[in-house]
């Protein structure tokens, strides 16, 4: 009886209850908009940051990430891989030799981290190979080939095809040099990354190690969802092992991924704020506005509590039909840029001066869609309780009295 | 018939009366630009703060805001490329204005070992008092000697002296090319160890005195940067001009930002999340507004309608509400403004603090885990202006409702 009132009541001044929906649907559909900014930004980072080098999983012997010692190697590494790859849910594995080298050009001489791989494997794993800007990942039929990174080569002070030489220590302790060629340049948007890193082919670093030496298995999973499966089931299986996924590996992204959280929080109280002031404004106003039609229902004898729940209703259905277009608005301007991106660069000047993907795709993750309109719906009602209690104080003689 | 100043001045009188003749409904809608206003203010503060606070920690903990270099250094990093300290030239840096600290350094890769474990690490060259300044090398001494209590030593960071099996008091061997490819080696006992948040500086890192790496690497009086802490980022380019000036030109005098790309980019792409939030929040507030003005309208249909029939007319009408409309925001954005200063101040002086795994991740890292906000004049007087322009916006509507008002119609208290 009283939602079938109040639905009259909300469709009796459609300019008004117009106004109302249009503002719910506004604050929802900037909610959902945000929330798909800032996941997607966050997404992006990752998963830039899992193809680049990262990978979901990495397998290493204990003590190698901190010391980086090359004694410290995998022991039996064929029958580890091959165990990895026979794993549910992994997709590519890249077994990696890394050593801490010094890369020497006739000008100069850079600290650099070599890493010794299998260029087929590691071709499927991380996406440098794709990141190209000169030469190739290993595909030309140079001796001795080496990728580099642009930023890199420009220490250095080398081009493509220059020669350059590696240095490192064996596990015996005596110091090895090898002769390269450039054969690629990368350039990926990680300026550190690029700035230090050197890729050989295994099959050209093994001999001057003296031995097979695998530090480093990086795992790329068919989905992130099985994250934590796929590392759960790694690491039981090898115990003397340390199994650990991007989240540990990388806590930098951990941090950057919390800190767009709070902000996003943040974001969301502030819209909320807007909103809720906003409702209660046109709420108030309308209330002010109906003082007679108030004034006339309390006096034919319709309780003070009856009015109120009419209000609350009225707002409910008001903001739940706010709630379906918002969402469905947010929805469809989240999916039209999640698929065209937006460019940043746009907004801030500077940023695509440096050639990096300045576009950001909205995503939002479907658990999100309730949360945010069920938080919209009770602001919206929050923001009727007082103008709600004002029109239960009316007095009817002088409510009725009143103009409007 | 009266002159227009009268007349405006009329119109004015009788917007102020129509104003505090119904105070509840102009408090209202002042309120809605009041708190637009705020929360705007608020808003925009945070992010500018968080920013600010972003240059400020990576400047002071690693480049500085400013550095010179000898031509090329930078991009080579090559000893070959440092250049001579020239104490004249320090002094003059240090006596400009915004300058807070001059840090000489002197920088190179070497190799470090102890028995047979050998790596390479970043040696660095420093002159203690000036590197306190700046990023406060001693605070990271956890054990030997600090500088400033008279170390003389070699301080190692933590992680390395880890992987090499050493401890204060042990001697290591570094072994590298000095400058123009003089071979540097040298056995040295390690005075102190350092600790770092940072894993890449904690597992590598090397700091001897300026004197004694000049020493080792065979380059007196040389250094590769010169590294300047300024006390506000916004002096940057007019301090790297008056640097740029005074420095010969076989030198090259760097901002972060052309150092630190990463940091320009990822506050670039924050900037442009943060416009967009903005854009978003104005569009909520816009709604908030123009239902106020909506409503207000409505609910002055009949006063309207009896006034045009009254014979006062349409235009003239127009412009006391165009004339109330302004009033209103003019005073709510005056009032946010007003009540948000001693936030946003009180906010900066006393940032939000962090609790929980991040504010512990960020500690590691070296970053204190809080949220200041900034009291960039420029922040009040943008969101005020941004919120009156919304407000203006709206307040066409009742112009447009007046344009076509029916007087009759209106009087009957008919609603279109």
């Amino acid at each position: 009886m009283l939602a079938a009132i109040a639905w009259k009541n909300v469709w009796r001044s459609k300019r008004r209850s117009g106004i109302m929906i249009a503002a719910i649907a506004a604050g929802l559909w900037g909610g959902v908009f945000a929330v798909g900014m800032f996941t997607g930004m966050y997404d992006a980072m990752v998963a830039a940051a899992i193809d680049r080098n990262l990978t979901h999983v990495q397998v290493h012997a204990p003590g190698f990430r901190e010391e980086r010692l090359i004694g410290l190697a995998i022991p039996n590494p064929d029958s580890v891989v091959a165990a990895i790859r026979s794993n549910r849910g992994v997709e590519t594995v890249s077994p990696r030799t890394v050593i801490e080298a010094i890369a020497a050009s006739p000008t100069s001489t850079q600290g650099v981290s070599l890493f010794g791989v299998d260029p087929g494997s590691e071709r499927a794993a991380t996406s440098v190979s794709r990141r190209m800007v000169a030469g190739s990942f290993f595909e030309g039929g140079e001796r001795t080939p080496v990728v580099i990174g642009r930023k890199l080569a420009e220490k250095l002070g080398v081009k493509l095809r220059a020669k350059l030489v590696l240095s490192f220590q064996r596990p015996d302790g005596t110091i090895v040099y090898g002769a390269f060629r450039i054969a690629g340049l990368f350039d990926t948007e990680a300026t550190t990354f690029d700035g230090r890193t050197v890729f050989v082919r295994r099959a050209d670093l093994d001999p001057l190690v003296g031995e097979l030496l695998i530090h480093e298995i990086a795992v790329r999973i068919a989905s992130n969802d099985s994250l934590e499966a796929v590392a759960g089931a790694l690491s039981s299986r090898f115990p003397a092992l340390r199994v650990e996924t991007w989240k540990d590996l990388a806590p930098e992204l951990k941090i950057t991924a919390e800190s767009a959280d709070i902000t996003m929080g943040i974001f969301l109280g502030v819209i909320l704020l807007a909103l809720l002031f906003g409702i209660t404004n046109t709420m108030l106003m309308s209330v002010l506005e109906r003082t007679r039609e108030f004034g006339v229902l309390i006096a034919i004898g319709m309780k003070r509590t009856r009015v109120f729940g009419m209000i609350l209703t009225e707002t409910l259905f008001l903001s739940l039909t706010g709630a379906v277009v918002g969402v469905a608005c947010g929805s469809a301007t989240v999916l039209w840029f999640g698929t065209r991106g937006i460019d940043l660069s746009f907004f801030a000047g500077g940023l695509s001066l440096y050639g990096i993907s300045s576009f950001l795709y909205p995503v939002v993750h479907p658990v999100m869609y309730p949360t945010v309109a069920i938080m919209v719906v009770v602001a919206a009602c929050a923001s009727a309780v007082y103008p709600g209690v004002r029109a239960v104080r009316l007095r009817p003689a002088t409510a009725i009295a009143t103009f409007g | 018939m009266p002159n227009g100043r009268t007349v405006l001045a009329m119109f004015v009188r009788l917007a102020w009366r129509n104003l505090w003749r119904n105070k509840k409904r102009t408090l209202i809608a002042g309120g809605s630009v009041f708190f637009a206003v705020f929360l705007a203010v608020a808003m925009y503060s945070m992010q500018t703060g968080q920013h600010d606070f972003m240059i400020e920690s990576a400047v002071g903990m690693t480049t500085g805001h400013l550095q010179i270099h000898g031509k090329e250094y930078w991009e080579k990093r090559s000893l070959d490329q440092s250049m001579v300290l020239d104490t004249a030239l320090l002094r003059r840096v240090a006596s400009l204005p915004h300058v807070a600290a001059a840090v000489p350094r002197l920088e190179t890769v070497a190799l470090i070992s102890r028995g047979t474990v050998t790596k390479v690490c970043p040696v660095i060259g420093i002159d203690p008092p000036s590197e306190n300044a700046m990023t406060g090398i001693d605070r990271r001494v956890v054990r030997g000697v600090r500088y400033s209590a008279g170390g003389e030593g070699t301080l190692v960071a933590e992680g390395l002296a880890r992987t090499l099996g050493v401890d204060v008091g042990d001697s290591i061997v570094i072994y590298g090319q000095g400058y123009q490819g003089v071979t540097a080696a040298q056995v040295i006992r390690i005075g102190g160890i350092l600790h770092f948040a940072i894993p890449d500086l904690n597992n590598s890192l090397v700091s001897l005195r300026l004197p004694d790496a000049q020493d080792l690497l065979s380059a007196p009086g040389r250094i590769t940067a010169l590294a300047i802490l300024l006390d506000s980022d916004g002096a940057l380019d007019e301090t790297a001009d008056a640097i740029r000036a005074m420095a010969d030109s076989e030198l090259e005098v760097m901002t972060w930002r052309e150092m630190m790309p990463e940091l320009l980019q990822a506050i670039a792409a924050d900037n442009g999340a943060t416009v967009i939030m903005l854009l978003i929040l104005y569009v909520v507030i816009g709604f908030g507004v123009f239902g106020t003005v909506m409503m207000m309208t409505a609910e002055r249909t009949r006063e309207f309608g009896v006034s045009i029939a009254l014979g006062m007319k349409r235009r003239h009408m127009m412009a006391v509400t165009v004339i109330e409309s302004m009033i209103i925001g003019m005073l709510g954005a005056c009032a946010g403004i007003i009540t948000s200063v001693p936030v946003t101040f009180y906010f900066h002086r006393f940032p939000i603090r962090l609790g929980g795994d991040y504010a512990k991740a960020m500690l590691a890292y070296g970053l204190e885990p809080i949220i200041p906000f900034s009291v960039e004049p420029m922040i009040f007087i943008g969101q005020g202006l941004v919120v009156l322009a919304i407000g203006a916006i709206s307040a066409l509507y009742p112009v447009l409702v007046l344009r076509r008002l029916e007087p009759v119609g209106a009087m009957r208290g008919a609603r279109r």
